[in-house]
């Protein structure tokens, strides 16, 4: 079944916001607000086997696109693929082929054990019962929560909740995983052994094709095959880490450049750096 | 490519009703806090139908539903708090997992957004149907209410035909929801209007003329009067036929409607990016 197709394939795509009246703008209703655009004609292919790293300081469309990707929003223009298809026509075919770790890692039952949470998110996601309480033991033991299983979600501690989402992720053993800052409040121990986990078993042991959104730059020199570098709503840049440093330095360096001058501006007394 | 067999959408369904049922057992305390206060409500009533007693066979109105007061007003409150909850049960269930983040979850699956919505009001739906049988259960034993037992069918004719009617009512909400993140006027002010004027504590016919044509386009009009007529006075379906049409045209009107208007407002809100925000 779509043997040729990329996992995913992006073209053109743009998101814009359109922005919230409040207040006084109310008083003039025929004035247009500018919208606000959160991605400006990405292109993107992914193929199975492949790990991407999509880098980019915040704001920089990251989460939009696993979004538009995962069908959560609807894109204003272009389109997104999963498996050959287009995931705005297809959106429950797309999203049985991916996975996604969201970035909020509290979106669980407080009240329900793990093994209930993951149980509940696994048969959403097609599997029978015992196969996704299964599914939930062997990821459980894969990424160190099988000491928690038994426990209300709502105790565990804010790493052990990202793990959960992780393991929500992957409960269907799906071909295209999407990671939104997957390593964050994980310790550094359990950092190294996600990616490990995400490079050696999912991308070249199972063949996945995995889209990895993080401003972690460390994270991308170590992780990547292949950078995407984010800026403003655009792919500013494509290649290996190596090759791409000193763009991906001054990306992030004049990102925030204004805020920077701000603070010499307030604190002109203070050491530039720590 | 995917390794398991798909799941049917009953096993689907069962496992949102083991999910909240779960929540709800572990609140310990509130099963038991739930009976008490079906028992007070009960007790209240009878005080306040004995405090009647004199007077009751002089309610002209209070004849056609059987005369006794206790009885009609229980069975008034048990409808009418199935038919509350059921309009709010889909809208609140949705915001709470907006709030809790638990939509976007859900939605990320490979579940359809109609099948999540569903699936999220069903506990409520059961749960609050099992609650209403149990108050009138309550008062038969109990309190010794004669109930025409022997007409659970037609009983149970209403009853699906009062779901499917405030199912129509429950997914407007639901999608307004969607859309407003907040509850809608519409089944506010159908949940307020029914409580003045279907007859729930007291015979919709003490009304003015007028006043209960307009009853007739509610549904809880028409289950308020007809469960009445059923558990009370033992009438059957041909005798009914007023109220099943209008359930009926609720319903048959309603459900598509509402279907329509729900798809329409998750796709707007697919647009705008906040199907999950609140
Ligand atoms: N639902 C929304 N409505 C309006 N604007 C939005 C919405 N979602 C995102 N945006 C805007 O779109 C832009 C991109 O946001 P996005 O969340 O994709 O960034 P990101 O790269 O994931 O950033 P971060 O590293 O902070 O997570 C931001 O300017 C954000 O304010
Ligand atoms: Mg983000």
């Amino acid at each position: 079944m779509n043997g040729g197709a990329l996992a995913v394939e992006v073209a053109g795509l743009t998101k814009r916001f359109s922005a919230k009246r409040r207040g006084r703008q109310w008083l003039t209703p025929w004035r247009r607000l500018p919208p606000i655009e959160a991605l400006r004609g990405v292109d993107l292919a992914v193929d199975k086997g492949e790990l991407v790293v999509l880098l980019g300081p915040n704001g920089a469309g990251k989460t939009t696109l696993l979004k538009v990707i995962s069908t959560l929003v609807r894109p204003s223009a272009g389109r997104a693929m999963v498996l050959g298809r287009d995931v705005t026509r297809f959106g429950p075919e797309a999203r049985r082929n991916i996975g996604y770790v969201l970035a909020e890692e509290r979106s669980f039952y407080w009240r329900l054990s793990c093994r209930d949470n993951l149980r509940f998110f696994g048969v959403l996601e097609g599997l029978p019962a015992r196969a996704a309480l299964a599914r939930a033991d062997e990821l459980g033991s894969l990424l160190g929560l099988t000491e928690l299983m038994g426990r209300d979600f709502g105790s565990l501690s804010t790493g052990q909740r990202q793990r959960m989402a992780i393991a929500r992720g992957l409960i269907s053993d799906p071909p295209v995983i999407l990671f939104d800052e997957a390593t964050r409040s994980l310790d550094p121990g359990r950092s190294e052994r996600l990616r490990r986990i995400i490079r050696k078993v999912l991308v070249e042991r199972e063949n996945k094709a995995v889209i990895f959104a993080t401003h972690d730059l460390e994270e991308a020199r170590v992780l990547a095959d292949r950078v995407v570098l984010m800026r403003d709503g655009r792919v500013a840049a494509e290649g290996s880490y190596a090759d791409l440093e000193a763009q991906i330095g001054s990306a992030f360096r004049e990102e925030s450049s204004g805020e920077e001058a701000e603070f010499r501006r307030l604190f002109p007394d203070l050491e530039v750096s720590l | 490519m995917s390794r398991a067999r798909s799941i049917s959408w009953l096993e689907l369904m069962w496992e949102f009703v083991r999910r909240d049922a779960k929540i709800q057992l572990s609140y310990r305390l509130q099963a038991f806090f739930q009976l008490a206060a079906l028992f007070s409500i009960c007790v209240t009533f009878f005080f306040l139908a004995h405090m009647l007693r004199g007077v009751e066979s002089s309610i002209g109105t209070l004849e056609r539903y059987g005369g006794s007061y206790f009885s009609f007003a229980i069975i008034g409150l048990a409808a009418s708090s199935y038919i509350d909850s059921s309009l709010r049960s889909f809208s609140s269930s949705i915001r709470t997992a907006q709030m809790t983040g638990t939509f976007e979850a859900m939605l990320a699956t490979r579940t359809r957004i109609g099948s999540l919505v569903a699936g999220s009001a069903l506990y409520t739906l059961l749960y609050m149907a099992v609650r209403s049988g149990v108050l009138i259960a309550m008062a038969g034993l109990v309190f010794g209410v004669p109930l025409h037992l022997d007409r659970l069918p037609a009983l149970a004719v209403i009853f699906g035909l009062t779901v499917t009617a405030t199912l129509a009512l429950g997914i407007f909400s639901a999608g307004f929801i969607v859309l407003f993140k907040q509850g809608d006027p519409l089944t506010a002010a159908i949940s307020g209007l029914s409580w003045l004027l279907s007859g729930v504590l007291y015979p919709k016919e003490i009304l003015p003329l007028w006043v209960q044509r307009v009853a007739e386009f509610l549904p809880a009009t028409h289950t308020l009067e007809a469960s009445r007529l059923i558990l009370l006075r033992g009438a059957g379906l041909e005798s009914l036929s007023g109220a099943v049409f209008g359930l009926a045209v609720f319903s048959v009107l309603g459900v598509p409607i509402s279907l329509l208007w729900f798809a329409w407002a998750v796709n707007r809100a697919r647009v705008a990016g906040s199907l999950a925000q609140y």
